[in-house]
């Protein structure tokens, strides 16, 4: 055994490479272990703080707000108004157990358009990212993608899951006193009632995810906002209009069948009969699948994608 | 410490095709030492430090901070921090939203986030909107942020750009004092004057190979090593008499001429040999800036156009050599793109 190669074994921080003195010992900085690291929980707390300092999603939540009370104002008044119909023509005005839905249902029907308002939110809480940068720095404190993707659609579903119930409430407030009134106020403890508010809130809920996958596939607002809106409006429409001109297209039946307003539609209406025979459970699974898709292929991308 | 190895960027996107920012390269910032990573513009050092936090992914080999990749580690905020965009935040968050929200992803305490406002100068304007922020501000809230976790590695990419004088003094303290704790520091700037002050060790990366790989004093050397100004009125017999085959002499003038080869004590022992009578003797070092741009003279991709002078050279005292034909300032080792730009820099890196 050489000189060097026995002072190695006797000193493993010994520099034996050109039998020379050893390097000068450095300090290290030890990090200390017990120190709290990333979880679930906290990159959930971290995302939603995200969400609740965008001033954006909070334009949009009260914007929402707005558009679905002025639409159950605008309910109450057609509904005082057939009402007048009722008692002036009671032959040709609608039952009252129709009256009755409508007085819950016309209201709700304003969730349909604040949807937009709620997917943008879904959309801006990844765009904003990339379009400020600041991904770069979320992901130097998280570079587990799949942890961070999954925290952010977390986060979504519950702020959307908030604001919904709140958008809810608020019709609430203005179509049960108003048919109240009128004798018509819904049975808040009917499973029929229920399945109504349930049903529209998931439907919100889940059409701001799309918006939200959306956002992580195309990494741009505008891009996230318009495709959603061609999801939700233009495409039932056109749909509609094609399946007028060659009605006897399955293709298109089959499309207009599944897209998601009309899996919405199937979804939030109690009875199956009303809803072009598609049970609550299909159309539900219809627009998990319809999610799934965007928020799914949006995972995937985000974490293969170079920031 | 960041080791990497056989590492490898190639951006496909583009017109021009394939693009490899960074080329098998394998190197190791070790802790303790500020290693300053120098390259032209396209060099590959910001896209390494991006594959270093995990935003991008190599196209082959591996780089670790701290023995795994970035995004293995169970507490990343606290193994490494970085600098690497000043404009990585939410325009409308304040900076202290900004810290919160990174401090929350590892339960980090609103305690330390002040620590690290009152530690950046930013208390002042903690409560303000980020899109308020002047760039300086901004460099300042992401070394905040790179330091939130009081972490082992520190990358740093070009941290004094917009900053004031205080702003670059405290960044090159910081930066040392980081080292001194036994941390990682890796440190890009195109500001030699700061990395000839900051860093101990060098990686100079051109067309996303290394370049030099070795301690500062030691590329500062290798690249020019040291060179001797002589004014004597016995010039052109000392000129004479030290010339050997491993001795460059350049004339500035009649009197003063510039040696390259020999140390001061052998020249002035030379001149009693011949009794010249010397008027100065004085050991110029290479800059560190100079050494860089020799050594990165073949890998600059994107060159400027240079300066016109509004004067012929010849106007300005010694700008010929005996030979008329090197410029003064310009040692013949020294034949970098920039010539017009750093002439006038000559002594100021020392």
């Amino acid at each position: 055994m050489t000189p060097e190669t026995s002072a190695a074994a006797q000193n493993p921080r010994l520099n034996t490479a050109n039998g020379t003195a050893p390097r000068p010992t450095r300090r290290q900085h030890d990090v200390d272990p017990t120190l709290k690291g990333l979880s679930l929980l906290r990159v959930l707390s971290s995302e939603l703080q995200k969400i609740l300092t965008m001033r954006a999603a909070w334009w949009l939540g009260v914007g929402a707000l707005l558009l679905v009370l002025l639409f159950a104002w605008i309910s109450a008044i057609s509904l005082s108004s057939m009402l007048r119909w009722q008692q002036e023509d009671p032959l040709s005005a609608p039952p009252e157990r129709v009256m009755r839905d409508m007085a819950l249902e016309t209201p709700l029907t304003g969730l349909a358009f604040a949807a937009i308002l709620v997917g943008c939110i879904g959309v801006i809480a990844i765009t904003s990212e990339h379009a400020t940068g600041s991904l770069r720095s979320s992901l130097a404190a998280v570079p587990r993608r799949t942890l961070l993707y999954t925290a952010k659609g977390l986060a979504v579903a519950l702020v959307l899951g908030v604001l919904t119930a709140v958008l809810i409430l608020g019709i609430l407030l203005i179509a049960v006193p108003t048919a109240a009134t009128h004798g018509l106020a819904p049975d808040l403890t009917a499973g029929e009632t229920w399945h109504r508010l349930i049903t529209h809130w998931v439907g919100v809920v889940l059409a701001g995810l799309i918006g939200f996958g959306l956002g992580a596939v195309l990494r741009s607002t505008a891009g996230g906002i318009v495709t959603l809106a061609i999801l939700l409006f233009v495409l039932p429409m056109s749909l509609e209009i094609l399946l007028a001109m060659a009605g006897d297209s399955a293709l298109i039946e089959t499309l207009h069948r599944w897209q998601f307003a009309n899996l919405m539609t199937s979804f939030t209406v109690p009875d199956p009969q009303l809803s072009d025979q598609m049970s609550t459970l299909t159309a539900g699974l219809g627009m998990v699948a319809w999610t799934a898709a965007a928020t799914v292929a949006g995972g995937l991308l985000f974490r293969r994608r170079d920031a | 410490m960041i080791t990497a190895e056989a590492l490898t960027k190639v951006y496909r996107a583009g017109r021009s095709g394939p693009h490899r920012a960074v080329d098998a390269i394998s190197f190791t910032a070790e802790p303790g030492r500020v290693t300053g990573f120098l390259g032209p513009n396209g060099a590959g050092k910001t896209t390494t430090m991006r594959l270093a936090m995990g935003l991008d992914r190599p196209t082959s080999g591996s780089i670790t901070v701290n023995g795994l990749p970035v995004g293995r580690h169970a507490a990343p905020l606290r193994q490494v921090g970085a600098v690497l965009d000043a404009g990585a935040t939410h325009p409308g968050r304040t900076g202290r939203q900004h810290l919160r929200v990174l401090a929350s992803t590892h339960g980090i305490a609103r305690r330390r986030v002040d620590e690290v406002i009152e530690m950046t100068g930013l208390g002042s304007v903690a409560d303000r909107r980020v899109k308020g922020y002047s760039l300086g501000m901004n460099q300042r809230l992401g070394i905040g942020a790179a330091l939130l976790g009081d972490p082992a590695t520190l990358i740093f990419d070009e941290p004094v750009n917009g900053l004031d004088p205080e702003g670059v003094r405290w960044v090159r303290q910081l930066a040392r004092q980081l080292a001194a704790e036994g941390r990682t520091v890796l440190l890009s700037s195109h500001l030699m004057s700061e990395m000839s002050q900051t860093a101990d060790h060098l990686i100079v990366l051109g067309r996303g190979r290394i370049l030099a790989d070795m301690p500062l004093a030691d590329f500062i050397d290798a690249a020019g090593g040291t060179r001797v100004l002589v004014r004597s009125e016995d010039a052109t017999e000392l000129m004479t008499a030290l010339s050997a085959e491993d001795v460059t002499v350049t004339a500035h003038d009649a009197e003063t001429f510039e040696v390259v080869g020999l140390d001061a004590r052998t020249i002035g022992r030379r001149a009693r040999e011949i009794s010249a009578a010397l008027h100065e003797l004085t050991p110029l070092r290479t800059s560190l800036e100079e050494s860089y741009l020799r050594l990165t003279h073949d890998a600059v991709e994107h060159r400027s156009g240079g300066l016109t002078p509004s004067k012929p050279a010849a106007a300005s005292p010694g700008a010929t050599n005996a030979a008329g034909t090197v410029p003064a300032l310009t040692s013949p080792a020294l034949t970098g793109p920039a010539t017009a730009d750093r002439t006038a820099e000559q002594d100021g890196e020392h």
